[in-house]
Formats: structure tokens, C-alpha cells, sequence
């Protein structure tokens, strides 16, 4: 079903990793001279993800395209950079994206099948003005479709018959790309037990390039002092009703509590906000406070809840234009939080 | 009881007499020891995690989660049943203002909103519940795919109705994923554009079109759900007196037939989006988000009295929902009892008719006792 210029495009396949281990090639191999165009290759696919968010498409070598593949992700895991690691995996999915797009609906599904181990059904259906090529098992469709955020992937927005989405061919080629970014993130941080000499000066020379293009890795930059402008109108509200001596309900105060903890604020604080509640308990609100911040219990932090998750329960309140570029109050609070100290937003490798 | 499949990869929960916090992060071998433990404790109420864990007994995050069922939860409590008023009422907290019906949301006098409320289980609503699980599992089946086999229901022994779907497929999905689930069953986010309903120029002549009936998932409901709708009284949707009587007059079968977005004279885009966002409503599942997207969540245990009423909740044959009486055949309790009542609406058990009482003490079967004394309507007279 695959040829080597397929597993050239797609080097994230199994077949590519059997492909190789034919070959008989081992890691120990880089050494040799015959490998530069590979180790060039790996170095360039890593810059162009690092600088563009892209990687080009070199078909003229196609040993070097599909060995290269594991060498960046090794470089890579080698730094231990993961922020890097996941900007190398997306740049690595957009570029099957578009290459994914342009094939036929069978080598779509043969991938979809055997690397991802989808259930899937080609079909041949026109329920309305649109053409679908494929029914996607539910399962499969929204272990990829929650991380995309236009309306068009919403569960209620699709077709759903027997189990099974419709998706057309373009769509399908955009879950996969999930599935793809997936994939690849997983996969980094695996490290062999011996790593050749040789690729000690590359993993070097790519940490540089991370700190080029992605910046000295800091915790976000968040306000030093919490800021009460920069939050998000569902925690404005939150905070106002409390202060009215309206009922929060659980999930509202749940997200209250764990927005104020992950932005630093201190633990007298956020006490302080749940006073005006009618039923108020000092002892009972301390002690969640204290749970949620990780002090107790399961001593595990929590993030405050998803964008959509606080729509379906309600809590989602008046929502503005920085929401909509946004998944979580907590990246509301960064970016606001931005652009009220007069930074901008913050520089993106163009 | 009737314990869900493997057993001993869950975590159980009691609530017990007078007890304020739950005693949980138990975990049973098989149903026997449960049962021995149950028949120890005499619990108020039993709980069982929808969750399979690797150590059932440990802490939440050292537990190991394997999966969890795919819960659904149908409760009165979620529905607007015109029957509250006589059976329900409520009381500010802040200045004891109190009226009948399920609270508002801010209270009129004080305009405060926490609010205390008492229930009360009528046929009604029970009814309602019960047609809202007949379009839960129906959607369940013919969009979601779930197998019949793998999908058990349940009474809840109070006011309303639980699914459970023990499927290794569904086991895996996520909370996000679960949310997507909860999202479809309610139409929450559903944009009618999405599904083709579209306006578009031919010649000059503006014309609409949209989903036909029969089509698969939401698009054949949205169009079944204008058909029931204009089948019924829809004069108080929110459409002008002329919308009204453009649709009357209009034959609601040619909705069965060929494209009919454009056969309306005077009905427009705006219109079709004002009947179809009300056809959503009337199709959708108002399930509980909140149980659906739990993937922690502790459950009733099936075949267990419910201490808010002292009935059993119970397996339903699904074929038989229909038939199924919940006054009727839950009641778990014999011989007679007597209570003194403070305040009880009218209801009924079995054949028999009780109350409306007030500040009384009655002779009453021991099923109607239990209730009234599970509801706090009433106190046990030694």
C-alpha cells in the first residue's frame, strides 16, 4: 500500500520505523560520514519547526526525509526542552496536514487504520449539500475533535448516525494532524540507554536555537501582584456575585478558587473572597482552598476548568473578544494581564 | 442489590444514619461481602464509583483509573413540570419569604438567591423524567451507537431515571470527551447553519434551505422536532400573530416531503430559527451535565433503598419503561406505621390515595410512613 516516497512524507508511520529497522541502521551509525545528509536534514527540520512553526518537504532524498524524522525527535528529547518538543510536533503535523489533504480517500483510511488503529468506514454519502468520504467511530473522532475549537468539530454540529461521524476528506486529514501532534509528543522524551558522542554539539546547538526562538523558558510571566483588571468575566462575575452574597454554585466556586490559586493569590486572600457568601464557613473554605492548591488531600494542584467546560456547566459568563482566542481563564488573565502593563502581546517566531 | 460488572475494581460509598460525611474508598472482593457489609452498616444510602481503579481504596490520586462507565442522570430536578407549585415550595434563607413551585432564581422580596427547597415525587413528573430517558436512549442507540446490551436502566428510587452504559469502547473516553456527549444529548452549541440551513440566491429570488427529515442525527430531529412542534400549541414561541397563522394554514406534511424550507408564504430565515431552536429544546435529553462528564463519580447502587424516600431503586427492563410504575413497584416496606405529619401534599402508592395533611397524626402503611418520614414531612411516634 506504501511506498518509500509515502513513508518519506510520513516518517511518524510505523512502516517508516520498520522500513528502518530493515535498513539494519542503528543510532551508533550517525557517526559515519555517509549519514550527514541526514544529521544536516534533522538539524534543518529542527531549526525550521523552532523558527517558522513549519517544516518543508525535501523528496529528492528520501532516506534522509524518513531517517531524519527520529534523529530531530532524539535531539530533541535530548535537551529535554518540552515546550520545544511540542512546538516540533505540531510543526511536523501541519506538515502531514497538507500533505495528508491532497491523498487519495484509501491511503487515508489504510493510515488512519494501521498507525492509529482508527475504526472508520468509507462511505459514499450526500445527506445534504455537502459530500462525505468517511464515518469515523465516535471514539475516534472525539479523542481528536476536543482539541479543536471551531464550532464545525462541536459534537452537535456534526452528523451522527449508528456510531459513526461523517467527516469529509479535508476533515479527516485535520484529525489525523491531531492524532499525528499526538503521536509525536509522546514519543519524545523516549531516550535510547547509550547516546553517540557526536550528537552532543547538536543537542547544544539546538538549545541555543530554542532560547532564540522561543525565549528563556519562564513560568508565563504572570503579574507579580494578582490584578483584579486582568481577570476574565466569568471570575469578575464569580467574584461579584460572591460579593452581592449571591449563591455560587460548586462549580463556580471551584473555578473561582483554583483561578485565584494558580495567579498567586495567597490563601488569606481567597478566604477572604468567599466571606460574603451567605453559608460562609471559614474552617469549611480554607480547608478546599488548602485542597485546592495542593496542601491536602491528593496534594495535587489544581488548574482551573476549561472555557468549555465552564460553558456547558454555566459558569461562562458574558464572554469578550480576548475570550474567543482563549481556552482557559488563566490564559485570559496572562494575555490581559499583557496588555495592561503595556508589553503586547508577547512576541511569536514569526 | 444489583452490583455493575467488575465489582472489585470500584470504590464504594455509604451515607449512613445522622452521618454528615460520606464514608467512601471502600472497595468489596465480590457482591457477597458488599453485602455483609451493607447488612452491618445499615446505610442510608449506597454508592458505587462509575470509575474502575487499580486500587480502588486509595487515595483519589494514587487510586489508578482504568476507565469509568458512561453515566447518564434524568432528574426532576432539571425539569419544568407544571405540577411544582402544588407539590413543591420554597423558603429564602436570608428573610424566610416562601412560595410554592421550584425556587426562583433571586428571591422577590430580598432579592437574595439562596434558597431552601422541598421536593416532592409526583406522577407527573416522574412522567416527564421518563419520556426525557425515552429520548435520552433513543439517541443513545440511533446516533451514538450504543450497544442495547452493554446499557442497563434504572429507577432512581426518587425522581428520576439513571443509564448505564458498560462498554469497554466508552470506558476510555475523557471528561473533555464525555462534555462532547453531554453537549449533543442537550444541543448545547448546536448552530442550525452548521446543518446546512442556509439562505441562497436562484434568479433573484431569495430561497431557504435547510436539513429534511429522515436524515441522519440532528438534522432528521430538527425537522421532526418543527413537525411535533407545530403539531402542538406554538403560539407562545415568541412569533408574531401573523408567523402563527402563516404556519397554520400551512400543511405541516409537506415537512415529510421534498425541500420545504422556501414553502411558507411569510416565513423567513429568522423565523425557522426561532422554531428550530424551540424543536431542539423539545428533542434534546435534559440530562445532568454534571454526572455525565464525572469520570470519578460516586452512583447509586441498583436494587438499594433510597433514603430520600425509602423506595428501591431498581432495574427497568427498557422494553417495559413505558408501563412502569414507580409508585407501584419500588415499594419495599409491609405492615403499618404511625406518624405524626407536619405538612405532605396529596400522593399516591400503589392503588391507594394519601393526604394532602396537615399537622396531623396518621395510621399509615409503612411505605407512605417511610416516605413522608424520608422527606422530613413527618416524625416517627414512638
Amino acid at each position: 500500500m506504501l511506498t518509500r516516497a509515502d513513508l518519506a512524507k510520513y516518517p511518524f508511520l510505523n512502516e517508516a520505523s520498520d522500513y528502518i529497522k530493515e535498513l539494519g541502521i542503528s543510532i551508533d551509525d550517525i557517526a559515519s560520514p555517509d549519514f550527514s545528509p541526514v544529521l544536516e536534514r534533522a538539524e534543518k527540520r529542527l531549526e525550521e519547526a523552532l523558527s517558522k512553526g513549519r517544516v518543508s518537504n525535501e523528496f529528492n532524498n528520501e532516506n534522509a526525509e524518513i531517517l531524519s524524522f527520529p534523529v530531530s525527535n532524539l535531539i530533541l528529547s535530548l535537551t529535554g526542552e518540552e515546550r520545544a518538543q511540542r512546538r516540533f510536533a505540531l510543526a511536523e503535523a501541519k506538515r502531514a496536514y497538507e500533505l495528508l489533504r491532497q491523498e487519495n480517500p484509501e491511503k487515508l483510511d489504510y493510515i488512519a487504520r494501521t498507525t492509529f488503529g482508527w475504526k472508520l468506514k468509507k462511505i459514499d454519502a450526500q445527506p445534504g449539500k455537502r459530500f462525505y468520504d468517511f464515518a469515523i467511530s465516535l471514539t475516534d473522532y472525539l479523542r481528536n475533535s476536543v482539541h479543536l475549537k471551531e464550532p464545525k468539530w462541536k459534537l452537535p454540529n456534526r452528523i451522527l448516525d449508528h456510531g459513526l461521524v461523517y467527516a469529509t476528506r479535508e476533515e479527516l486529514a485535520r484529525l489525523l494532524e491531531e492524532e499525528v501532534r499526538t503521536r509525536i509528543v509522546n514519543r519524545s522524551g523516549r531516550l535510547p540507554g547509550e547516546v553517540p558522542k557526536l550528537l552532543q554539539p547538536k543537542v547544544e546547538r539546538t538549545r541555543g536555537l530554542i532560547t532564540k526562538w522561543l525565549g528563556i523558558p519562564s513560568h508565563y510571566e504572570l503579574p507579580k501582584v494578582p490584578s483584579p483588571e486582568a481577570m476574565p468575566p466569568c471570575v469578575r462575575h464569580l467574584i461579584d456575585n460572591l460579593a452581592e452574597g449571591k449563591n455560587v454554585q460548586h462549580m463556580g466556586r471551584f473555578t473561582l478558587a483554583s483561578f485565584l490559586v494558580n495567579i498567586g493569590a495567597g490563601e488569606e486572600e481567597i478566604v477572604k473572597t468567599f466571606k460574603p457568601a451567605s453559608d460562609f464557613s471559614e474552617k469549611m473554605t480554607r480547608y478546599q482552598v488548602e485542597h485546592i492548591a495542593g496542601k491536602r488531600g491528593g496534594r495535587t494542584k489544581y488548574t482551573c476548568p476549561m472555557c468549555t467546560t465552564l460553558k456547558t456547566h454555566g459558569v461562562c459568563y458574558k464572554p469578550d473578544e480576548i475570550c474567543s482566542t482563549i481556552r482557559n481563564p488563566l490564559s485570559y488573565y496572562k494575555r490581559k494581564a499583557r496588555i495592561l502593563t503595556g508589553r503586547g502581546p508577547k512576541r511569536e517566531p514569526s | 442489590m444489583d452490583p455493575p460488572p467488575s465489582p472489585a475494581e470500584r470504590e464504594y460509598g455509604f451515607l449512613l444514619f445522622g452521618g454528615k460525611f460520606m464514608v467512601r474508598h471502600r472497595a468489596f472482593k465480590d457482591p457477597a461481602s458488599l453485602l455483609t457489609a451493607v447488612r452491618d452498616l445499615v446505610p442510608l444510602h449506597v454508592y458505587f464509583s462509575t470509575a474502575y481503579y487499580r486500587e480502588p481504596t486509595a487515595p483519589m490520586d494514587a487510586k489508578g483509573w482504568t476507565g469509568a462507565d458512561l453515566v447518564f442522570d434524568i432528574d426532576a430536578d432539571h425539569l419544568n413540570t407544571p405540577c411544582k407549585p402544588d407539590h413543591d415550595n420554597w423558603k429564602c434563607k436570608a428573610c424566610g419569604t416562601t412560595g410554592n413551585g421550584g425556587a426562583p432564581k433571586l428571591c422577590p422580596t430580598c432579592k437574595n438567591d439562596r434558597m431552601e427547597e422541598q421536593t416532592w415525587l409526583c406522577d407527573r413528573c416522574l412522567q416527564e423524567a421518563k419520556e426525557e430517558t425515552a429520548k435520552l436512549l433513543e439517541m443513545l442507540y440511533t446516533d451514538l451507537g450504543i450497544d442495547h446490551e452493554a446499557t442497563r436502566l434504572f429507577f432512581s428510587g426518587h425522581r428520576g431515571y439513571h443509564v448505564h452504559v458498560y462498554s469497554k469502547q466508552t470506558s476510555q473516553l475523557g471528561e473533555e470527551e464525555r462534555r462532547e456527549i453531554a453537549d449533543y444529548l442537550l444541543a448545547q452549541g448546536l448552530d442550525p447553519q452548521l446543518h446546512e440551513l442556509e439562505e441562497t440566491s436562484v434568479g433573484g429570488t431569495r430561497v431557504a434551505e435547510g436539513p429534511l427529515m429522515g436524515q441522519p442525527g440532528w438534522r432528521g430531529r430538527i425537522v421532526a422536532g418543527i413537525y411535533d412542534l407545530l403539531g402542538s400549541e406554538f403560539d407562545q414561541i415568541g412569533l408574531t400573530s401573523t408567523q402563527v397563522s402563516a404556519l397554520r394554514s400551512w400543511d405541516r406534511e409537506d415537512l415529510l416531503r421534498k425541500p420545504f424550507w422556501s414553502s411558507v408564504k411569510g416565513i423567513g430565515m429568522s423565523t425557522w430559527k426561532t422554531l428550530i431552536s424551540k424543536a431542539v429544546e423539545k428533542k434534546s435529553a435534559r440530562i445532568d451535565t454534571v454526572v455525565t462528564t464525572d469520570i470519578h463519580r460516586l452512583i447509586r447502587m441498583p436494587g438499594t433503598l433510597n433514603g430520600h424516600t425509602g423506595l428501591l431503586a431498581m432495574k427497568v427492563q427498557e422494553e417495559r419503561l413505558d408501563e412502569f410504575d414507580p409508585f407501584t413497584e419500588p415499594l419495599a416496606f409491609q405492615g403499618e406505621m404511625k406518624v405524626k405529619v407536619k405538612e405532605s401534599p396529596g400522593f399516591r402508592l400503589g392503588d391507594k390515595q394519601f393526604g394532602p395533611y396537615r399537622d396531623e397524626t396518621v395510621q399509615l402503611p409503612s411505605i407512605a410512613a417511610m416516605l413522608l418520614l424520608c422527606k422530613h414531612r413527618a416524625e416517627p411516634i414512638a
